[in-house]
């Protein structure tokens, strides 16, 4: 047995899995640059936390490299089989970021990649077991913490998981041992993606290619592999230490040397087996130990001998489930039941909070849940957001049968919470924001009304405010579009779910969501020049003008004015009508005097008409500005109107906090 | 603050104190619109002779400039070299905390006539670095549109320069980063040669601070206090402006801008800002700070409510050409802590340079682009504009 290293030119590896069809056109499955990992990921991944709902796997593997940094390629494998429940657009695509820190938390090395499915073709295969990406990382010799996130970008479902790694000092002459790996069951387990920059990890001798976490099965001979540098000649008395994942040594075993051969930069690697006997069923850590070194452990799962030939995604937490589904026969199945003790404690401590609002200390009643949540979504015995979510949902449904008007004030505690913990607690923050959006459902279902339905918007809207800072963009297009679920003429939802388009470089979107917003709200001024923009790139240029020359007729605010005679200016010069556009700027200049922009363009159009010297000479009055430009105003979200819907919150949220009171009184 | 001394004057005039009566101030030097550049003497009498003066404060286009105690009462200020109107305004106050005051406006220099010598000057660079000193004209040759041309100046090394420091001033630069790269560039004033003169730009969705053109590292930072890094970013607009301001004046220019590249807030395209530059010879050097996720590997895609993702590849790489086509370079880093490392490289390339003068022989008429091709005798590499504007 030789572990194999293989470039491939190619910056893509899939394997399909039995069931799946073949590529026609486009990649099934494709890996993209995910263009920059957004603040609450980041925040997310650097918080030490782990949970989330989407189940996962990680194992990183340092190998030799050019430099005294070691190339460490991480499998990060994905649990698909509650993954799709909910799920509506075509694609399935998932954020992966994955960063490697040193104990004093400095970012040594970090990737972040979007792995995007299309499940027309491949939702049974992905539903069958899930998803395995490879990528790599360069890291200096030291002990770090991996620490891995996993986004589904349409449902903003998280899972995050934390692993030591050791990054030995191959260059030095003392022995190291890598950790134990284990081949796949089959090479189409998973569906398998790598990432850009990746090199594929293939194990010669073994039946597949190396998994991140594999099944076991009781009594029966396990294979795998160790790979170690400066390992001592001859005979190597190998042991194969079980642990359990609290730190727990569970069982030792001799493990059967059956060959080490050279392997890739220097490595060398040794092929070995143990038979793991006398275990409960579960998860347990591997470690191998020889004489003058032990290694680092990888995690597996161990069942009975009938369960085995499977991956850890097609096991429940009994371990079996069947071995795929088939998405057309039957529904995709909701995630495996999350379970959790006495939920009795953790209500009675929540309605105490809720009593402390009703009351009017809304300070009081913050700190608590917040330190209630906290304590439960963390620490040795946590609970599951999911667990926590539907205890206070619980909550909640009984004070909405009394009045759903005792909503209000729950909903905006929350959302005052989710701005507390936002970049401090992420998980916190992510059960906050989701709790939300269901006391919105929920409110909107018992209320029965549109004025109801509006409402919930609101509370969604009011997420909005602080989420536009620092959720990702598929995150923030799914809040505005639940808000418009429920209040399809929402003027803030509307005019943001457009500037998503916009950013998302979606005009002929951004268009109909403008001109929608604008049959409800014709004075909203932003919305038609942005509308204007819009249709310009769209190529109706002749439209585009005639709406700015309507803005700037009218009497608009003073940026939104700005930017109409901005792109006036531009689309003319464009046209090549100089003529025209040293009008509207010199007229705009009239208006807005130190307008830096339509100064720098009216001197532009001397430069195109040769003369420089007036160029120089319209330049001369522009001096620095302070503030903010339009253009800056123009390309973020408009914050201003979310900051309305907020403050209104909060003045109904007051207003119902005797209906809160009356509820929690009736509800037992 | 200058209101309130005035106001302050006029009340106390009104006063029957013997010194505000008698107090008066009076400028000698420079006179009525007289044309000044660079540094001026301000020569101030105050009267009655033996009035006793405590301070004579000297403001310059609104901003005070010092304070002199003593008689003489004699003030050097290095207003620049841009040619622009200035104002001059002195204020003096007695023991009696009378005051008195005279300004003076000094004028722009009329050009009437420009002289067209019609000289194309190259600024060349000869990378490695090995073998590069110790040239000389019949080195180089020159190919305008292929036609080889006769050199008629030669010149190495300590050719005076005048520079932009352009740097970015947005958001990104949070934390400090603003601070270092700050320091970097007063580190770049300290090594300049008495001759060599800087201007520095600060921007980010808009022009946010200008200086003077000024050999003086303090008088970068005068109006530094109240900048902070905020904002978007507008590179293409502040090149514009850069290459503006270095318009008027001579000799070698450059440019240096700090920035990740990334334009956002910008009216105008880079397109447009290169064929300014094909105009007049400023060499631009890029210090471009590379972002976290190219760090990462991945190329920094992303679309904005004004370019999509290829609209933003298409103005970056516009900045990439506007740089090779100026003869300068682009220097990628990844901590502002090596901003100052970068621009002292910078500073020695430009101490370095060869600057080559003809007068072309190939005439395509105004507006037209010329290759400009060199060649450099041996093995050597040269780095130079790549053409020209016929003016």
């Amino acid at each position: 047995m030789r572990l194999v290293l293989i470039v491939l030119l190619a910056v893509l590896s899939v394997a399909w899995p039995a069931g799946a069809q073949a590529p026609a056109g486009e990649a099934a499955v494709r890996v993209l640059p995910s263009g920059g990992l957004q603040v609450e990921s980041a925040a997310l991944l650097m918080s030490g936390q782990e949970g989330g709902v989407i189940p996962l796997a990680a194992l990183a593997l340092p190998l030799p490299g050019e430099s005294e940094r070691a190339r460490v390629p991480v499998i990060v494998e994905i649990d698909g089989s509650g993954l799709l429940a909910g799920h509506r657009e075509p694609r399935l695509r998932l954020e992966v970021s994955v960063y490697a820190l040193t104990a004093g938390g400095g970012i040594q090395g970090s990737r972040m990649d979007m792995i995007e499915i299309d499940l027309a073709r491949m939702r049974e295969a992905v539903e069958g077991s899930g998803v395995q990406l490879t990528g790599e990382l360069t890291l200096r010799p030291g002990d770090y913490t991996l620490r891995v996130l996993v986004r589904d970008l349409e449902t903003g479902d998280i899972g995050l998981r934390s692993l030591p790694l050791s990054v030995p000092a191959f260059r030095q002459a003392s022995p190291a041992l890598l950790p134990p790996v284990f081949a796949a069951p089959s090479a189409e387990a998973w569906v398998t993606a790598r990432a850009a920059g990746s090199s594929p990890l293939a194990l010669s001798g073994l039946s597949g290619p190396p998994v991140a976490k594999p099944v076991l099965a009781l009594d029966e001979e396990a294979r795998f592999a160790v790979a170690g540098s400066h390992l001592a000649a001859g005979d190597l008395a190998a042991r194969a230490e079980v642990w359990k994942p609290g730190g727990e040594r569970a069982a030792d075993f001799p493990a059967r040397l059956s060959g080490r051969q050279p392997g890739p930069a220097g490595l060398e690697v040794l092929s070995l087996a143990f038979t793991p006997s006398g275990l409960a069923p579960g998860e347990y850590e591997l470690r191998v130990s020889i004489p003058r070194a032990s290694s680092p452990g990888t995690r597996f799962v161990l069942v009975a001998a009938a369960e085995g030939g499977r991956v850890w995604a097609q096991l429940d937490a009994r371990g079996s489930k069947p071995a795929a589904r088939s998405a057309a026969a039957s529904p995709p199945p909701a995630p495996p039941k999350k379970r959790f003790g006495n939920a009795a404690p953790v209500r009675k401590a929540y309605r105490e909070a809720l009593e402390r609002l009703a009351r009017g200390d809304e300070e009081a009643a913050r700190a608590a849940v917040f330190q209630l949540e906290s304590s439960l979504l963390s620490g040795k015995n946590r609970l599951t957001p999911e667990d926590l979510s539907e205890i206070e949902l619980e909550v909640a449904h009984k004070l909405a049968e009394t009045g759903p008007e005792s909503l209000v004030p729950v909903a905006i505690l929350h959302q005052r919470i989710y701005r507390d913990s936002a970049g401090r607690q992420p998980l916190l923050a992510v059960h906050s924001r989701e709790l939300v959006l269901q006391l919105a459902d929920l409110y909107a279902k018992r209320g029965g009304t549109p004025a109801a339905r509006a409402m919930a918007a609101r509370f969604i809207l009011g997420l909005a405010a602080e989420l536009v800072k620092t959720a990702p963009s598929s995150v923030r297009s799914r809040v505005f579009q639940r808000a418009l679920d429920l209040d399809a003429e929402n003027e803030a939802a509307l005019l943001c779910r457009a500037v998503d388009f916009e950013r998302q470089s979606k005009p002929a979107e951004a268009v109909s969501t403008l001109e929608l917003l604008l049959r409800s709200h014709p004075q909203n001024g932003e919305a038609r020049l942005r509308l204007a923009l819009n249709v310009e790139r769209l190529g109706r240029k002749g439209e585009a003008r005639r709406l700015l020359q309507e803005i700037v007729a009218g009497q608009p605010e003073p940026w939104q004015l700005a930017l109409a005679y901005q792109e006036l200016g531009r689309m003319l010069v464009a046209d090549g009508d100089l003529e025209a556009a040293e009008r509207a700027l010199r007229e705009g200049l009239k208006r807005l005097p130190d307008d830096e922009k339509l100064t720098l363009q009216l001197a532009m159009i001397h430069e195109l008409r040769q003369s420089p010297e007036q160029a120089s000479e319209a330049l001369q009055p522009l001096r620095p500005g302070t503030g903010e430009s339009a253009r800056r105003r123009y390309n973020r979200m408009p914050t201003e109107l979310l900051d309305e819907v907020w403050s209104g919150l909060v003045r109904a949220a007051d207003e119902r906090r005797a209906s809160l009171a009356a509820a929690l009184g009736s509800a037992p | 603050m200058r209101r309130p001394v005035l106001l302050l004057a006029v009340l106390l005039l009104a006063l029957p104190t013997a010194g505000a009566q008698n107090l008066r101030v009076a400028i000698l030097t420079p006179a009525p619109g007289q044309v000044i550049f660079g540094e001026t003497e301000i020569a101030v009498q105050v009267s009655p002779a033996g009035a006793r003066v405590e301070k004579v404060e000297l403001y310059v286009d609104s901003v005070r400039v010092g304070v002199d105690e003593s008689p003489p009462y004699r003030f050097v200020v290095d207003v620049g070299h841009e040619n622009a109107e200035h104002h001059f305004e002195v204020v003096a106050q007695d023991a009696s905390g009378a005051t008195a005051s005279a300004e003076v406006r000094t004028s722009r220099l009329q050009v009437d006539m420009a002289i067209d010598v019609r000289l194309q000057q190259l600024f060349v660079t000869i990378e490695g670095g090995r073998g590069a000193r110790g040239l000389t004209r019949d080195d180089f040759t020159i190919l305008d549109e292929g036609v080889p041309q006769q050199i008629v100046t030669f010149e190495r090394g300590e050719v005076p320069f005048t520079a932009v420091l352009l740097l970015d001033a947005s958001t990104s630069m949070k934390g400090g980063r603003l601070e270092t790269a700050l320091d970097g560039a007063k580190s770049f004033v300290r090594s300049m040669q008495r001759l060599d003169e800087v201007k520095l730009l600060l921007f980010s969705d808009h022009v946010r601070l200008e200086t003077p053109f000024t050999s003086v590292p303090s008088i970068l930072t005068l109006s530094l206090g109240q900048t902070a890094a905020d904002g978007g970013s507008a590179v293409n607009d502040a090149v514009y402006l850069a290459l503006k301001r270095l318009e008027d004046r001579l000799g070698r220019k450059v440019l240096i801008l700090f920035s990740d590249g990334i334009d956002v807030e910008s009216v105008l395209p880079m397109e447009s800002v290169r064929q300014v530059l094909r105009r007049d010879p400023v060499v631009l050097y890029w210090l471009r700070l590379r972002r976290e996720e190219e760090r990462n590997g991945s190329s920094p895609d992303f679309s904005t409510a004004w370019r999509d993702a290829a609209g933003h590849r298409h103005e970056m790489g516009e900045l990439r050409r506007a740089v090779l086509e100026s003869g300068g370079r682009i220097e990628t880093i990844d901590r502002v802590e090596q901003v100052a490392s970068v621009l002292t490289s910078v500073l020695d390339e430009l101490r370095e340079q060869y600057v080559l003068g003809y007068t072309p022989s190939v005439h395509k008429g105004p507006g037209t682009w010329h290759d400009v091709e060199l060649r450099v005798r041996g093995s050597l590499q040269a780095r130079t504009q790549r053409g020209y504007v016929e003016k």
